[in-house]
């Protein structure tokens, strides 16, 4: 797999007049070519530090990230991205068109090749109808999706997105999700950055939890979610015995087990043991937790959620 | 280049949203019809019959003088007015584009720090430099047509104007970057403009009656040489209005010289500055 973002003990520390404050701790990490990665973490964390440190907006106090093997402080790099910032301000005294003529003039494109890419991210963004009114006129869902056109313009290989669904309602993240999704399907690798964290539960591959300018966890999403040796099984019928070997709980009413088998033989044991007790089985899932309940999880320093994924 | 375009541009269309551009506009065309009615009237045109070349004045001198007081009167107007409303115009340009949100996308794109700035401070520059000329093009041809003596004097003041603008960005520009504000700069400029450069121009009539130290009389000449020289710039504009012969050129100097050296000082800080 080709690492699209190479991130080695990349670390920023800030001087005020008073004390050193270490805002990101050295920090090595891999995104790969074609996946959507997140990154998660409480204000504070280390977040904005994070990107602006991978956009080339500050200078690392060690360290290194190079972006397709180009060193971020090259414009070369540059070019390889698209980015919509958080609390992005558009010129509000220029339409929707004059504004990607604008960014699109800065990213180096000009004329018919750039008049032709406008029309494209427009097209793609459904943003054809509203590019000659004035963007102080765009309601918030407008603007994240004439954001992201401009961060298109370029064709990038990566694409920063610093929370791009906070304040849109549930259609307008929707919309968001699915074009990111297209996106990923092209091939283009997508670093967002969110505090929604089912939004990002529902459109990355892996993520990377930062507290206190540390990554506490990092991993494939789908992974993280699944908790280790915990399982859900449904009763169509009968009850199960107390001394059901792993059982923690019961809920007679929905009929749920909760079980901890620490392997696939002690699985099996319980599932005997039901059908020992004429049980009939309906379903059986490996308990599942969200990244919201890890997250919190972590930020309380809950040791069982520490532990590496498998 | 294209991407130095950009950014003129779109700092063009910046000013050009601003309500004190409009004023500057608004004020520049009443300024420009006060000007009509006031050449186009009986009045004046009678005046202008009365002083054509005769055979008592056959280079028309009368005429001249009279051209000279009215463009010379126009022109000390402006430069102040011009000076006031050019400063406040490109005073928040800088401060703007450092912005959280704004910065952060531009520094973003494919171009380096030098370069955003420059078209920024261009830019701001050629908004100045549209307006200024606007007014004093208008007002020249007015003048020119309503008493057809076509003069160079009044026309070329338009370079000192600008020259002594040029210096004020600098300043602006290096304080906007310094203190991501637009009134700190606006402030030193205009202590600058109407406290510092008359008082160190008339040094000799105000400050020296007071002060007999050598010391403090070369200190107070040093920071007038250190300082950009806008009332020395007033006095030569009106040199050049009057078609006087303009000997001090130091002052054109100074003012290049401070802009060009507090660009650079903003250029080198800018590049520094963390977002």
């Amino acid at each position: 797999m080709t690492t699209c973002i190479e991130i080695r003990g990349l670390s920023k520390t800030y001087k005020n007049s008073k004390q050193l404050i270490e805002a990101l701790k050295p920090i090595d990490l891999d995104v790969h070519q074609g996946e959507i990665f997140g990154l998660l973490g409480p204000n504070g964390a280390g977040k904005t530090t994070m990107i602006k440190l991978m956009l080339g907006i500050i200078a690392p106090t060690s360290g290194s990230c190079h972006i397709l093997g180009q060193d971020i402080s090259s414009l070369k790099a540059k070019e390889l991205i698209g980015y919509l910032p958080e609390n992005h301000r558009f010129p509000l005294y220029l339409n929707g068109q004059q504004m990607l003529e604008f960014y699109g003039n800065l990213g180096g494109m000009s004329g018919k090749t750039l008049q032709k890419r406008i029309d494209e991210v427009l097209e793609f963004v459904n943003m054809t109808e509203w590019r000659k009114l004035k963007i102080q006129r765009y309601s918030k869902g407008m603007m994240q999706r004439i954001g992201l056109a401009q961060a298109l313009l370029n064709r990038p290989h990566l694409l920063f997105l610093d929370e791009p669904t906070d304040g849109i309602d549930p259609v307008g993240r929707m919309e968001i999700r699915e074009i990111l999704e297209v996106l990923k399907s092209e091939g283009t690798t997508i670093f967002v950055n969110s505090h929604l964290l089912s939004e990002v539960e529902l459109i990355t591959d892996r993520v990377a939890i930062l507290r206190k300018g540390v990554v506490v966890k990092s991993g494939n999403t789908h992974e993280l979610t699944q908790s280790r040796d915990q399982y859900i099984i449904t009763l169509a019928g009968g009850t199960p015995p107390a001394s059901l070997p792993g059982m923690t709980t019961y809920n007679a009413e929905t009929h749920e087990i909760e079980l901890t088998a620490a392997s696939p033989e002690a699985l099996n044991v319980a599932l005997d043991a039901l059908r020992q007790n004429d049980c009939l089985l309906a379903t059986l899932s490996p308990k599942k937790s969200t990244l919201e309940e890890i997250f919190i999880a972590l930020m309380s320093e809950k040791q069982e959620y520490l532990a590496p994924a498998k | 280049m294209i991407k130095i375009y950009a950014l003129i541009r779109e700092t063009f269309l910046e000013a050009l949203s601003k309500k004190v551009f409009l004023v500057f506009f608004f004020i520049s065309t009443a300024g420009l019809l006060i000007l009509l009615a006031y050449c186009s009237s009986s009045g004046f045109q009678e005046q202008i019959h009365n002083l054509q070349p005769t055979a008592d004045d056959p280079l028309g001198v009368a005429l001249r003088e009279k051209l000279r007081s009215l463009q010379s009167g126009l022109s000390f107007a402006f430069f102040n007015a011009a000076l006031i409303l050019a400063i406040i115009i490109t005073s928040d340009l800088v401060p703007n584009m450092m912005t959280k949100g704004v910065i952060d996308l531009l520094l973003s794109k494919p171009l380096s720090r030098t370069m955003l700035l420059t078209g920024k401070i261009l830019g701001g520059f050629a908004v100045v430099m549209v307006l200024t000329l606007y007014f004093m093009l208008g007002s020249w041809l007015i003048i020119a047509i309503a008493t057809g003596v076509w003069t160079s004097g009044y026309m070329l003041s338009f370079f000192p104007l600008i020259i002594t603008f040029w210096g004020l960005y600098g300043v602006l520009a290096y304080v906007g970057i310094q203190s991501r504000s637009s009134v700190s700069g606006m402030v030193i400029c205009f202590l600058i403009v109407y406290t510092v450069s008359p008082l160190l121009f008339s040094r000799e009539e105000l400050l020296f009656q007071s002060v007999t130290s050598d010391f403090w009389r070369t200190l107070i000449s040093a920071v007038y040489h250190l300082t950009p020289q806008v009332a020395d710039m007033a006095q030569i504009t009106s040199n050049i209005v009057q078609e006087k012969t303009v000997t001090n050129t130091v002052p054109y100097y100074n003012s290049l010289a401070y802009g060009a050296l507090f660009f650079l000082l903003s250029a080198f800080s800018f590049s520094r500055k963390e977002f």
